[in-house]
């Protein structure tokens, strides 16, 4: 176990490494730089850069090199010194314009990975135990309703009611009074209370597809032999449920979090947007519209970072949980 | 005021403006005794903080006459802006103090920091006299040495300034400045510029670039490696490759919303820069050199506070919840007015109108140089553009997307505007699907397809692919779909491609593209002489490069291509707008463009822009009802933000 | 439907007298596919849901005839007219007749507002019938006609049974156009993911030791990288000159090249569970080749898991074409699918004054649900343990 352990990690650098390249060309895709998407902006109101400055401005970015000339030189940054380089629209380096927003995506995307987690495992195993009954056409089509409906449209109801029901504008982190007020319970509550339409958005779209998965491998393991075996044997159903077939159950969904967290993320770009949230996700949009490269370089090599991390957590806990996994592995 | 009555018989003559002297001739002596100020100063005047507010004050402090009525101190201006560029929300709102500014009173340019200035007659030399005792916001006296080190250390600084902005240049060489004294600069032009005043009034300074007054030699000197010798180790300690990067983040392009520290001139300094902190913020500036008549100083209101949003209807939110004191850019687009409308009540706010300066709600802009020859030639072909604008049923457009506001109208100013040409404006605009056949059959362009459309002289579909910006104006893709089904009636197939304003501009300006779509801006004088590009092709920009190649020709650059005789005349006429120093001149010229490229008919207009809206709080004061948008100056700016205030 | 032609039209199924009707013999006669259909038709809501998505898909394939107006068809009078309600009976004064028929509104233009406000006007009868001429299309570039199911039998008169938009275009009819979009692009896309990830999953799966090792890298390399910027760079590196709808169609085969890796790790994962299972074993022992062990004996034994897989990613891709026109990329007006519409209605303007724009959030809720419970339908359908 402990070799898998070492040799899994050990993947994963050439892993990043490759990532980090393709990322890199990926960004690089669109016609054209950040001058230009400057330039363009500024030309749009009248005045604008003379072709020199743009030229100067190109050479001081280091946008007039090769394209292999500026990856080799940003990864080496990146390898040798943590330095990402610097945000040529916030004029900052990257890294602290990410890092206030970093905290706030990942409470986003944990608070709603455990919303799904608590209400899609129960429900799952329940539609499961009571095939075709009333309760399983209801969860299914309530959690099926969530994944349906689009996640901007239900961002965009949700506030809108928040707002003529209860007078409340849920736009942004905090409301005014908190926006600058040091950390206090009254402060904690306000967040929260901004928070929730996001979380609630993200999870429900996240249910279905777990209650699903849940549902589809419960079904399979419950008409195995070996539950009508320990059927026999008298042990009661509840019990029977919970030790063997659940814990089989779970194992897609295991498989499933370490991949979660990118599409968490890609979906709450979208949403953050419209419920004003400062997350990475609309930083993330905005910069590949502006073509501040190196700031949406940094973000999508943070966020591939992650998965890769949570795809090795997801490989091990399912190593623990199957034995039949983690004996193929070895 | 000011060029206009400029009489050539006189060798100078005192531009500044008389409405302005006679306010405040007679309040000087009433005002110096007496000067007010905000309690919050006060409090910290008492406290020993800052010098008296007569100190504070230059020695004749400008006078400003309130819209309506005098005001009281406090309140705070929220407003919404969007994503991390809309940093053209600032410029035209709290940034315009620069040394002249444009007075809407008498249409003419007014001293601002400058206490009053004269324009040499043959346009050559312009000299500024500054008020006495002016002061930046942390109390160090502004001088002529502060517009001299711009012009001596960073204009001149190839590194910081690769090439002088046009404007400050005229065809044999640059500006040059000197100021013979602590509160005079003198600028002097190789050949006359008819267009400085009015550009250095304009975006053209305060615009994107920091303008030439916002550099304070005492805080930025030690900056610079001219001034201080340790100045690049410095830099590099701090973590900047080097001195010039570190000067640009104070003053560069974009740097100055995102630096707090700077000293300024402006009614409110910087407290919350435009970070990714989602929040601009300022506050009062103590040194403000402006008064009221009763000798409070300005500004009224505390600071201002305009919160970043990531999406357009979160504004829509915040107006509602009453959370935007003034505001229209973004917020106040047609889609939004019914909702913005009923919740009047609720948001506690009102509209204020804002008229458009712009002659077209859009411009069609074909490609005249297209890059093959047998669309150009088609291009290029008067009557085949004149046949797509009579396929245009612009009545149907006005009615559709603009709820009945506006009649139609082609590529021609408005009515007042010493451009007006009703010819010009109103030719070929009836729709009229017959003629538009007819001619079209006659440019041999009969055959058609099996779905109707005609076929063009390649023998393939006759097509007309046009760039619409995607992130721009969405009404442009409605009137575009629109004039899709009228030419479709014609047998002419538009092909709409939403791009990103960037992409459109960046194949204007390589020539690969067929038409597109921009604002119709030159309606009225104050845009039409300084930018008359709707009108010429010269421009450079990339947002109304309708024929690269002449205006490439025009500008000296490659690749190039020698336009039409007709064209070349109007390039000349250009050239003598651009050097005249006599209004009277300039507008001839531009009446002979105007009138030329009515004869032209380069690009196809659709209708007479009709007025915007803005967003206004009930609490707020002395705003106007109405305030025109003009694009070239910061036009809100103009209103006189500092004299703003809030009713209790 | 007697079981005697159900049998003999099963034809990889061994062939069984038709005189042996008992149903103990049926059921252990019949083809697999044919249990599979007997076990589908007993879930209720799955087979009503497979009508509903057979129906959807009917609908897109017809929608210029089927819509009672085309897509740019814009009356400029009638922008965001509210629904009109069909009555199907008429009052005169000589009693009640059938002739349906919806009623016409009253304008008012308040330039103040920006808008334009309908009163219903109950004197204003617009008969509706079936059948009726209307505006011309092209049907799928074969033939041409006027001809629509139904509509206002006086061409050009206001007939917004779901409303109109801002170009006071027939919300209905562009909800039946759209489809034609949503629902191609997400089957086509989700078809090649499915080939691919079944490919590639299944040897991953069961070859293991260095295939294994290099898929399974490939998948992690491709999952970990946020699809919006690959959308980005891509959609970028489509010509401009194509037409959108081919440029669309382009980044959705791009996107299904992403999306096969969740079908690869669900077949994978299996294999790696079944590959020591006693009858892959006995199988392996027999002699079968490998390309017979993975079709013949170890796909359908989870045809369920990709069934299940396939049918939740149909309308994932839907969803996410919704979120793509989002944030401005995917489609783009003029081309109408269901994301452009709905991008065009997400704004607070259209909740709080026009809420009949979401009608085609409503079909994508319907597609959405009833492509899933289909799906459901048919796993516990294909699962060959049911009791």
């Amino acid at each position: 176990m402990f070799a898998f352990i070492i040799r899994r990690t050990a993947l994963m650098v050439p892993t990043m490494l490759i990532i980090s390249a393709i990322v890199f060309v990926v960004i690089q895709l669109p016609p054209g730089d950040f001058l230009d998407t400057l330039a363009s902006q500024l030309a749009s109101q009248g005045e604008g850069l003379a072709d020199s400055q743009i030229a100067l401005l190109r050479e001081r970015y280091g946008l007039d090199q090769s394209i292999l000339v500026q990856y080799l030189k940003w990864i080496t940054n990146i390898v040798t010194a943590l330095d990402f380089g610097q945000s040529f629209e916030w004029n900052k380096a990257v890294l602290d314009v990410i890092a206030p927003r970093f905290w706030v995506t990942l409470g986003i995307a944990l608070l709603s990975l455990a919303l799904t987690a608590v209400v899609a495992i129960p429900c799952g195993i329940y539609v499961s135990l009571r095939q075709y009954s009333l309760g399983d056409n209801l969860a299914t089509f309530f959690s099926f309703l969530g994944l349906a409906v689009p996640n901007v449209l239900m961002t965009l109801v949700l506030m809108y009611a928040s707002f003529t029901l209860f007078d409340s504008n849920p736009g942004g982190l905090f409301s005014a009074q908190y926006q600058d007020a040091p950390w206090s319970v009254g402060r904690v509550l306000d967040l929260l209370a901004h928070l929730w339409i996001p979380a609630v958005v993200l999870a429900t779209a996240g249910t279905a597809e777990v209650v699903r998965v849940m549902r589809a491998t419960m079904l399979d393991e419950l008409s195995k032999p070996y539950v009508d075996t320990a059927r026999a044997k008298g042990l009661t159903e509840a019990r029977l449920t919970m030790k063997y077939p659940a814990r089989i159950a779970i194992n897609p969904i295991v498989s499933k979090l370490g991949w979660m967290i990118p599409i968490i993320v890609s979906s709450e770009a979208v949403v953050s947007i419209v419920a004003d949230i400062p997350t990475m996700g609309p930083l993330l949009l905005r910069s590949l519209l502006a073509q501040d490269m190196y700031l949406a370089g940094a973000i999508i090599l943070l966020l591939a970072f992650l998965t890769v991390i949570g795809t090795l957590i997801s490989d091990i806990l399912l190593a623990l949980l199957d034995p039949r996994i983690r004996h193929a592995m070895e | 005021m000011g060029l206009i009555r400029m009489t050539p018989s006189r060798r100078s003559l005192l531009l500044g403006s008389a409405a302005a002297i006679a306010l405040l001739v007679p309040h000087i002596a009433a005002a110096q005794e007496a000067y007010k100020e905000a309690p919050a100063l006060a409090a910290r005047v008492a406290k020993g903080e800052l010098p008296p507010v007569a100190k504070r004050l230059p020695t004749n402090p400008q006078v400003i006459k309130p819209n309506k009525e005098i005001g009281r101190y406090g309140g705070t201006w929220r407003a919404t802006m969007l994503g991390a560029s809309d940093h053209w929300w600032l410029i035209k709102t709290i940034a315009y103090d620069g040394l002249i500014r444009y007075d809407l009173d008498t249409k003419g340019y007014v001293g601002n920091l400058a206490e009053s200035f004269e324009a040499s007659p043959d346009g050559k030399e312009f000299t500024f006299k500054l008020r006495d005792g002016l002061k930046w916001s942390d109390g160090q006296p502004f001088t002529s040495a502060d517009i001299q080190f711009w012009f001596d250390s960073v204009a001149k600084n190839s590194q910081l300034t690769p090439s002088l902005p046009s404007w400050l240049r005229t065809a044999s060489g640059p500006v040059e400045i000197t100021s013979p004294d602590a509160r005079t600069v003198k600028f002097v032009f190789k050949e006359p510029n008819g267009l400085f005043l009015r550009n250095l009034a304009s975006n053209s300074n305060i615009g994107d670039n920091p303008p030439i007054e916002g550099f304070p030699k005492h805080f930025l000197a030690k900056l610079h490696a001219d001034h201080n010798p340790n100045a690049d180790a410095e830099a590099k300690a701090a973590g900047f490759s080097g001195w010039v990067e570190r000067f640009t983040t104070v003053t560069g392009p974009l740097s100055r919303w995102r630096f707090t520290g700077l000293p300024t001139m402006q009614a409110w300094v910087l407290t919350a820069p435009y970070d990714d902190k989602r929040r601009v913020a300022a506050e009062r500036n103590p040194y403000y050199h402006k008064v009221d008549p009763n000798g409070q100083q300005l500004p009224y209101l505390d600071g201002y506070d305009f919160r970043v949003v990531d999406d357009a209807e979160a504004m829509v939110l915040r107006a509602t919840a009453g959370e935007i004191d003034l505001q229209d850019r973004t917020l106040a687009s047609l889609r939004n007015k019914s909702v913005l409308f009923d919740n009047q009540e609720k948001g506690k706010y009102h509209f204020f109108e804002v008229p458009q300066p712009h002659h077209n709600t859009m411009v069609l802009f074909l490609n005249h140089n297209h890059a093959n020859p047998q669309k150009r030639a088609l291009i290029q072909n008067k009557d085949f553009r004149i046949a797509l604008s009579h396929a245009i049923n612009r009545k149907e457009i006005i009615d559709l997307v603009y709820y009945g506001q506006g009649e139609p109208w082609q590529v021609a100013p408005r009515k007042g505007s010493v451009g007006y040409d009703e010819k010009v404006a109103k030719q070929y605009t009836e729709y009229d699907k017959a003629k538009a056949n007819k001619i079209l059959d006659e440019l041999k362009l009969d055959k058609r397809d099996s779905a109707g459309f005609r076929i063009g002289p390649d023998g393939s579909r006759l097509s007309i692919i046009v760039e619409a910006p995607s992130d721009f104006r969405p009404d442009w893709i409605d009137v575009l779909e629109t004039v899709k089904k009228h030419w479709k009636e014609v047998g002419v197939d538009l092909q709409i491609r939403p791009l990103g304003r960037a992409l459109i501009r960046n194949r204007a300006l390589a020539n690969e593209h067929e038409a597109f779509v921009f604002l119709g801006n030159g309606g009225e004088d104050i845009d039409l002489v300084m930018h008359p590009d709707n009108f010429l092709p010269y421009d450079q920009t990339g947002y109304r490069t309708f024929a690269l190649l002449w205006s490439n020709w025009f500008a000296g650059k490659q690749p190039s291509e020698e336009p039409p005789e007709n064209i070349k005349r109007a390039f000349e006429l250009y050239r003598k707008v651009q050097s005249s120093p006599d209004p009277k001149v300039q507008g001839e010229a531009i009446k002979e463009i105007v009138k030329i490229s009515g004869d032209e008919f380069f690009n196809i207009g659709i209708s007479l822009a009709p007025p915007g809206y803005g967003l206004i709080a009930n609490s707020m004061r002395n705003v106007p009802d109405s305030i025109t948008d003009i694009g070239t100056i910061p036009y809100i700016g103009v209103v006189k933000p500092e004299q703003f205030f809030k009713a209790q | 439907m007697s079981s005697a032609t159900d049998t003999t039209a099963a034809a990889p199924a061994p062939a069984v007298p038709a005189a042996i009707a008992a149903q103990e013999s049926r059921l252990a006669g019949a083809s697999e596919w044919r249990l599979i259909w007997w076990r589908f038709r007993r879930h209720r809501l799955a087979f009503a849901s497979g009508i509903v998505v057979l129906a959807i898909y009917v609908i897109a394939l017809l929608a210029d005839p089927i819509a009672p107006a085309s897509t740019e068809a814009s009356k400029p009078q009638y922008t965001y007219a509210p629904p009109q309600m069909l009555h199907l009976f008429r009052t005169t004064d000589d009693g009640w007749r059938f002739e349906p028929h919806v009623l016409g509104y009253r304008v008012q233009i308040d330039p103040r507002a920006m808008r334009r406000s309908f009163v219903t006007d109950p004197d204003t009868v617009i008969p509706v019938g079936l059948f009726v001429r209307g505006d011309r299309y092209s049907f799928l570039g074969l033939f041409e006609s006027d001809l629509h199911l139904f509509g206002p039998i006086e061409a050009g008169q206001p007939f917004f049974l779901l409303g109109a938009d801002r170009l006071g275009r027939d919300v209905l009819s562009r909800t039946i156009h759209g489809a034609r979009v949503s629902m191609s692009i997400g089957l086509v896309g989700v078809l090649m993911s499915l080939a691919i990830g079944v490919v590639l999953g299944g040897l991953s799966g069961y070859l293991g030791g260095l295939v294994d090792s290099a898929i399974q890298r490939t998948i992690e390399i491709i999952r970990s990288i946020p699809t919006i910027p690959l959308w980005m760079g891509l959609a970028a590196a489509v010509p401009l000159t194509w037409h959108p709808l081919a440029v669309y169609f382009a980044v959705t085969v791009i996107l299904s090249l992403i999306g096969w890796t969740t079908i690869a790790r669900i077949v994978r994962g299996k294999f790696l569970s079944l590959r020591n299972e006693d009858f892959v074993v006995s199988a392996r022992l027999d002699g079968a080749s490998q390309t017979r062990i993975i079709l013949v004996h170890m796909l359908p034994s989870f045809y369920s898991y990709i069934i299940a897989a396939t049918t939740l990613a149909v309308p994932t891709m839907i969803l996410s074409e919704t979120a793509l026109s989002f944030i401005g990329l995917g489609l783009q007006p003029p081309m109408v699918s269901w994301g452009v519409l709905l991008k065009e209605a997400q704004n607070i303007r259209s909740l709080a004054s026009a809420p009949w724009l979401f009608a085609p959030g409503v079909a994508v809720m319907i597609a959405v649900l009833s492509l899933s419970f289909l799906g459901d339908g048919l796993r516990d359908a294909a699962d060959p343990y049911q009791k």
